[in-house]
């Protein structure tokens, strides 16, 4: 199988800045915090493939390792099949990095001025520069405002011309660090439909993309990898991820309000049942609890039975599936 | 040549969207020539020796001592200049992310503020001739170019092993306040070097500075031919081919190593 991106024990450790106190004390000395450790995983042809991990987790290191800014200490990095440190121009024409900074354009040039700028600089010919441009900006829903300042555009535009920016020399792969970010819920919604519906489904491109937007990860990746503190945690579909946590192990109950003291009685059950209460909601009519219990695969039926025969009406009784938060938040130890 | 072309096109589009720069940047010449020109109605009549090799008239020495060493200053900050702006503007990663080297950015980016910097050299100069009667007499053209692109490389090798160290360190880089400082105090600037003690006399023949300004003085205001120029342009050429080279090692090893550091678009 031919992979877009193929990284093999990949190690970045950061040198820290030192304080005037350890320069003196020690002058040869180097700490170094670790950004990345032993990381391995592999991105397909045509994936869409998410990055996820809290602040600082590494995900940003990786992505600028895959974009040739930043050189690995140890292991291999293949970007269609090309080695980031031995190959770095070449790798830089398969792909196309989103930097998602507003700052990395010129404000006082139009988008157009701003994309012939970099188109020159990406090796397309002066014939083509025309008919690329206006394919792009078309793409991302630009062309109208084209001749515009950048100055003047709102985030969603500057992002998009952005992602038309790095369409420009038609790379196999689009790596985009957190392409979202600061945008309004309209336009967040947009960008995930032109990601996946363009870009992957009509296009065919590999897009590696970094989040920590848990519902980007879950609804657009078809796979995730999750990092923290520069180690991968999980990398599999969004739903083998959840499937980490036993499916069984959470049993939501609905009751019906109508017997007194409910509270002191589900309490009762819990500890002679060795459940552990993570919700309890008491709504108009019904009472909805959410039960953690001990074995990954437990009898429901005994649970409804023991509930009806303290007196509850049971309404309904399922096992709960974990949301990828929760997986998340287990997963990284909170 | 396209590249350098578009980079030349970008910082055209930009500069002319600021509408009063240009003014701005007249005034900054016009007036400076200003004071030194009283200064020279001061001066002149002295009958100062040490002006006698450049005519005995200090505005016109002191007019080709500004011109030239701003230039050449100017070209000292072009490279460091160029990373330090677009670290600060953000647009670094993006354009290390293009299909463009490293070397091709900086050259590129770097042929505006050489123009901008020929410009002002003329800017001088014609104000010079027109508002202040300065007169070059049978001037060397040719030797004046010559030495002036030996002296740019010579800076420009300077600005590199500069922009090197902003690369890595970030600020506080000693090699362009080094050599600005002593380029400013002994290149012969605002005054002849023959004026200064023998012992810093012995110093400045070290600075590259001092033997441009002495070259193109000479064949601006002398009209010295290139054989009587010819110790001044043996000690740039020498120079550049010292430095060149260097700069390009030094620089080399920066990228490498900011790249390590992940430190290339930080500042």
């Amino acid at each position: 199988m031919e992979y877009s991106i193929e990284v093999c024990n990949l190690t970045k450790k950061y040198p820290l800045v030192k304080r005037y106190r350890d320069i003196l004390r020690h002058p040869f000395k180097q700490e170094k915090m670790t950004a990345l450790q032993d990381v391995s995983f592999s991105v397909n042809k045509g994936e869409l493939f998410g990055l996820l991990g809290p602040n600082g987790a590494g995900k940003t290191t990786l992505l600028k390792i895959l974009a040739t800014l930043i050189l690995p200490d140890k292991g291999i990095v293949k970007v269609n099949g090309l080695d980031v440190e031995k190959q770095p121009s070449q790798v830089r024409r398969s792909i196309g990095f989103v930097v998602t900074e507003e700052r990395s354009f010129y404000w006082r040039l139009t988008g157009w001025q701003n994309l012939e700028f970099f188109a020159v600089l990406n090796n397309i010919g002066r014939k083509d520069i025309h008919k690329r441009l206006d394919k792009v900006l078309t793409l991302v829903g630009l062309r109208e405002d084209a001749h515009r300042m950048f100055k003047d555009y709102s985030s969603g535009m500057k992002q998009r011309l952005s992602i038309a920016r790095s369409l420009l020399p038609e790379p196999d792969i689009l790596i985009m660090d957190e392409p979202t970010r600061s945008l309004d819920p309209t336009a967040t919604k947009n960008l995930r439909e032109f990601i996946r519906e363009d870009l992957v489904l009509s296009q065919g491109k590999t897009v590696c993309l970094s989040t920590h937007n848990l519902y980007e990860a879950e609804n657009l990746c078809s796979r995730i990898l999750i990092l923290h503190k520069g180690r991968l945690i999980a990398c599999d579909t969004p739903n083998n991820i959840k499937s980490l946590l036993p499916l069984n192990s959470v049993i939501e109950i609905h009751l019906l309000q109508g017997i007194s003291n409910t509270k002191n009685i589900i309490d009762s059950i819990c500890t002679k049942k060795r459940y552990k209460q993570s919700k309890f909601k008491e709504e108009k009519q019904n009472i909805i609890v959410q039960l953690t219990t001990e074995e990954n695969s437990t009898d429901i039926s005994s649970i409804v039975e023991e509930f009806s025969r303290a007196g509850f009406q049971v309404t309904a009784c399922f096992p709960k599936e974990p949301t990828l938060e929760e997986v998340f938040d287990q997963i990284i130890g909170n | 040549m396209i590249k350098a072309i578009a980079f030349l096109k970008r910082d055209i589009q930009e500069t002319l969207s600021y509408k009063l720069v240009f003014f701005g940047h007249l005034i900054g010449i016009v007036f400076p020539l200003f004071t030194f020109f009283f200064v020279s109605k001061l001066i002149d009549g002295s009958n100062i020796q040490s002006l006698t090799p450049y005519g005995n008239e200090y505005f016109p020495f002191v007019l080709i001592g500004i011109a030239f060493s701003s230039y050449m200053m100017l070209s000292l900050h072009f490279f460091s200049g160029i990373i330090v702006d677009a670290q600060r503007t953000g647009t670094l990663e993006a354009l290390f992310c293009t299909q463009t080297s490293l070397p091709t950015i900086l050259v590129s980016a770097s042929i505006f503020y050489f123009l901008e910097g020929a410009i002002n050299v003329i800017l001088y100069l014609l104000i010079g001739v027109i508002f202040f009667g300065v007169r070059f007499v049978n001037p060397n053209i040719v030797g004046t170019l010559l030495i002036s692109i030996l002296t740019i490389t010579c800076f420009l090798s300077v600005g590199i092993i500069s922009a090197s160290f902003v690369l890595v360190f970030k600020k506080g880089d000693p090699i362009m306040w080094l050599f600005s400082s002593i380029s400013g105090l002994l290149g012969g600037v605002m005054y002849p070097v023959s004026i200064m003690p023998v012992w810093l006399q012995k110093i400045s023949k070290f600075v590259p500075l001092t033997h441009s300004l002495e070259g193109i003085r000479k064949s601006l205001l002398t009209g010295a031919s290139i054989l009587e120029l010819i110790t001044e342009i043996k000690v740039l050429v020498i120079l550049s081919i010292i430095l060149l080279p260097l700069s390009f090692f030094f620089f080399s090893k920066a990228v490498i190593k900011a790249k390590k550091d992940g430190t290339l678009t930080h500042f």
